[in-house]
């Protein structure tokens, strides 16, 4: 029997290691796994090495419990392998506990302080966050937590059945999937205000469910009844050595990988840097004569090798040594890329392919990104930016310029530099242009920051008599970690201001005016005033994106900063003596922002003043937007504000949300929610990428009619509206009437489409 | 089986590939059927005849492999029929078989029929006494009685023999 033959000496035991781990004993039952070890000396550690381990919902059932932890740390202390997933289908927070402690420190321990539960959150915090290549999480019934903690450098999944007081998730990048689910008896405690603001650190989110457990009693007990405590997919980093062959081969590369991890690369790949980076990679790639790796050059072995004299096929040894060393390059060559550049690698199996996917990128994008910023520098204008910011965005560009492959010339910088000043700074052009060589940019930015100084003293002292009290905005503080409090810089700082301009000493921040020109207190600019700003636009300002709009910088503003409260209304000619400091009354914080930048409800002006406060806390929108997030599903009770103000605020942060299922779950609407939602009613571009929407209803027909409004108001792309009604509540008369209704509404999106479902067909 | 002199010129469709076992045999299978197999499609992308020579598979494996490889590559059936036909392509083989077919497949890279086969054994050794297990596979049990004792006292758990099997 062809070359076979020499397996006959018993049915099993020569094949090889990984068609035994990965295929025969990976289906076997746990038990039975490590029962084998007892055949012969030849399996005494072949269970070992199997990927996956799951302590089965039979196992709790056949052994006794209070053994049960003791059994997990047998089972884990002796195995050896990497183990890509592994499960617990019980109600085991206890052997949870030890888990962690042992997959943390690399042992395991048999006792644990008397309060094991207590040690719960705080285990499991760190835990996550040690399992660096940790991929899915999924807690249920959990009922022990009082506060969550989730960290995880690469989590992607995270879900959760039970019940918490508050969840926390930081460190998290990639995290693309969140889904909470919580008991009903303790729905009203936990309320989408008190986990969303945490939703903002999660740069990654794609994917959000909340929901509280009545509404879907019937897919909830389904799903926690066979469901599982906790899914851990590669927790183990370390490798089985005796799973690879080729040793000498193997041992090269091993040599090889230690080499590259020497090898630093002082940048990482972003947009911007992409020639200097490949001249690194190149450099240290070459040097260790791997370069056609990444060039494609080097033939791949096949992974089967046919003997020319004997014409037989077997397995080819330098296919596994070629493959380990891709793969150790692979890892390098990732760890030297920036976020957003590691989301084109997604998927990309081989160096060849991502080093080919590198260069068509940013081939292609180097030489548009060299003519903007060269069309950028050239057309830069200081404006109203400070000299120093204006300086920097200049130098900024060279480098850029520079990184990808166009040097400027210092005095070239400090050319362009000048010609981008207004007349005031006419003096300094004189004296560089006179002597041009002598200038290099260090110095040109030392005169123009001297002399910008001396022209803002010599406006305070010529308008002393008229001190000006207009907070002329400047802008100077960077313009990242902004909250949503829009208004409140301008508190923070218009009441400095005043300050400083009575005193009429202050020349930093506020009365700065050049040639008259007035610059708005909102946004910054510097054609209009706040007075002739328009509603529309001003509400606009407030959900702009921070990148672009400068109106949004806050500052953490001291809670002590006084409130005199001061509309955004006032008239051009009352600049000169009126402090126009735009103010809100500072709401009532949250109790735990210790996390966020702190965040205050802000309200648009186009809004009545009385809707103000109700809103309990909850910021107009997030800081940082979702920018990846595009499904939302969760539920909502219609009755209470702060909920809707959730929603709204987790609607506004979510620029680019494509799909949207919402439970909506109460009887009756409270005015107010109404005025919240009416108030909504533009579009604007909250909604703009929403395609789909699905309303699930567990209520009546006002409140439902409110929310598809405020929806079809806004989505201006939107494609199709599902409204479902599981219970069913609506005769068919009032589905009818309803339909008709809801297609009366006004829409954003002239095709969307209104499909109503009921689980009653009716004839 | 069958078997031919006509290899597929190489201006023509690339249609059909001819696969050799090593008793010598040939088996005409479609392309579409061997770029199922990882390993097969590899090696057609590099070499220019159609005639592939597998050294160390035999003649009966390699036809229960070319069955199953047709039937996957038919898009005409759904994947319920494929399904069926999974399970009834592993009910009732002998061990001996299957551990061939699990070889073969790992060889040539089938991963969805490795996996099924793989279950399959599995589901022979499942629930069965250690003894049964060696008897059945003429597994030689090299360990001292002690070494043994030991070992199964180390994971005690695992030898509640109440529901095991031992026919």
């Amino acid at each position: 029997m062809g070359s076979f033959e020499n397996l006959n000496v018993d049915a099993i035991s020569n094949l090889p290691a990984d068609v035994i781990n990965n295929n025969i004993l990976a289906r076997l039952s746990l038990r039975d796994a490590v029962r084998t070890s007892v055949l012969s000396r030849e399996w005494r550690y072949k269970w070992t090495f199997i990927p996956e381990i799951v302590f089965g919902y039979e196992f709790g059932r056949a052994f006794l419990r209070k053994h049960i932890e003791r059994i997990i740390d047998q089972v884990l202390s002796r195995h050896q392998g990497p183990i890509n997933k592994f499960v617990l289908e019980e109600d085991l927070i206890l052997a949870l506990v030890k888990l962690a402690l042992m997959l943390i420190t690399g042992f395991f321990y048999y006792r644990i302080a008397k309060s094991r539960t207590s040690l719960f959150p705080a285990i499991f915090e760190g835990f996550i966050s040690q399992c660096v290549l940790l991929e899915s999480v999924n807690l249920d019934e959990c009922t022990e937590l009082d506060s969550l903690e989730v960290e995880g450098p690469s989590l992607r999944f995270f879900t959760f059945r039970g019940v918490f007081k508050s969840i926390r998730f930081k460190n998290s990048p990639v995290l693309a999937q969140v889904s909470l689910y919580t008991p009903v008896q303790k729905t009203r405690e936990i309320q989408l205000s008190n986990c969303i603001k945490y939703f903002a650190l999660l740069p990654k989110l794609e994917k959000l469910y909340l929901h509280e457990g009545l509404l879907k009693p019937l897919i909830l007990r389904q799903v926690s009844q066979r469901d599982f405590i906790l899914v851990l997919v590669s927790t183990k980093m370390d490798e089985s050595p005796s799973n690879t062959t080729g040793s000498s081969d193997v041992l090269s590369s091993q040599i090889t990988v230690t080499q590259l991890q020497h090898q630093l690369i002082s940048v990482k790949l972003s947009d911007s840097n992409y020639l200097v980076w490949k001249q690194q990679v190149l450099a240290a790639v070459t040097g260790l004569g791997l370069e056609s790796y990444l060039t494609g050059s080097m033939e791949v072995p096949s992974k089967l090798i046919r003997d020319p004299v004997t014409k037989k096929t077997s397995f080819n040894p330098a296919y596994q040594a070629y493959k380990r060393q891709d793969q150790l390059l692979i890892s390098w060559l990732l760890s030297s890329l920036s976020e957003s550049v590691l989301v084109l690698m997604v998927g990309l199996t081989t160096c060849q392919e991502m080093w080919a996917t590198l260069e068509a990128n940013f081939a292609a994008q180097s030489s548009a990104k060299t003519m903007q910023y060269k069309v950028q520098l050239q057309t830069m204008k200081k404006g109203n930016l400070s000299m120093r910011e204006y300086l920097n965005k200049i130098k900024i560009c060279c480098d850029n310029l520079a990184a990808s492959g166009y040097k400027i010339e210092d005095f070239d910088q400090v050319l362009h530099a000048l010609t981008g000043l207004g007349n005031e700074y006419d003096p300094v052009v004189v004296t560089i242009t006179s002597n041009p060589e002598k200038w290099t940019f260090k110095d040109a930015s030392a005169l123009l920051l001297s002399f910008e100084a001396r022209v803002d003293s010599a406006n305070l002292i010529t308008e002393d008599g008229n001190v000006p009290m207009v907070n002329v905005a400047t802008h100077a503080q960077p313009r990242r970690n902004n909250t949503a409090g829009n208004f409140n810089t301008n508190r923070g700082r218009g009441s400095f201001n005043n300050r400083g301009g009575r005193r009429g000493s202050s020349r930093g921040r506020g009365g700065r005016m050049f040639g008259g020109r007035l610059t708005c207190q909102i946004c910054g600019y510097s054609n209009h005033t706040a007075d002739n700003v328009s509603p529309l636009t001003s509400s606009l300002y407030n959900s702009k994106n921070t990148d672009d709009n400068p109106c949004q910088q806050t500052t953490p503003v001291p809670s002590s900063v006084s409130s005199s409260s001061q509309p955004h209304t006032a008239s051009k000619d009352t600049y000169d003596t009126i402090p126009l400091a735009v103010e809100l009354p500072a709401l009532e914080e949250p109790s735990q922002t210790n996390i966020m930048p702190q965040i205050e409800s802000v309200v648009p002006n186009t809004h009545p003043m009385q809707t103000r406060g109700k809103t309990g806390g909850v910021p107009n929108r997030f800081p940082d937007s979702f920018s990846s997030l595009i499904v939302v599903d969760l539920s909502m009770y219609l009755d209470s504000i702060v909920e809707v103000a959730s929603f709204l605020c987790l609607i506004r942060s979510s620029p680019k949300l494509q799909m949207l299922r919402v439970t909506l779950c109460v009887y009756r609407i409270d005015g107010a929610v109404t005025e919240l939602l009416r108030a909504q009613e533009t579009p604007d571009r909250y909604l703009n990428q929403l395609r789909r929407v699905e309303i699930e209803v567990y209520t009546y027909a006002d409140p439902l009619k409110e929310f598809a409004r405020y929806v079809l108001a806004c989505a201006a792309r939107l494609e199709e509206m599902v409204i479902y009604d599981p219970k069913p509540r609506f005769s068919r008369g009032s589905l009818l009437n309803l339909t008709n209704e809801l297609n009366r509404l006004p829409r954003a999106s002239p095709s969307a489409v209104i499909a109503i479902r009921s689980s009653i067909i009716f004839f | 089986m069958v078997t031919t002199d006509e290899k597929g010129p190489l201006t023509a469709k690339k249609k059909s590939v001819i696969i050799r076992s090593c008793d010598g045999d040939e088996f005409l299978v479609s392309e579409s059927a061997a770029v199922l197999s990882t390993s097969l499609k590899k090696i057609l992308e590099e070499k220019e005849d159609r005639l592939i020579h597998l050294s160390d598979i035999d003649n009966k494996t390699l036809a229960m492999v070319i069955a199953y490889l047709s039937t996957h590559a038919d898009d005409g059936l759904s994947d319920d029929l494929k399904r069926s036909f999974d399970q009834e392509f592993v009910s009732g083989k002998e061990f001996d078989v299957l551990k061939y077919l699990v070889l073969a497949t790992d060889t040539l890279q089938v991963t969805c029929l490795c996996y099924t086969v793989a279950k399959k054994m599995a589901d022979i050794m499942k629930n069965k006494l250690v003894e049964w297990v060696r008897r059945e596979f003429d597994i030689q049990n090299d360990y001292t009685p002690e070494a043994e004792a030991e070992i199964r006292r180390l994971d005690a758990w695992a030898w509640d023999d109440r529901q095991l099997e031992d026919d």
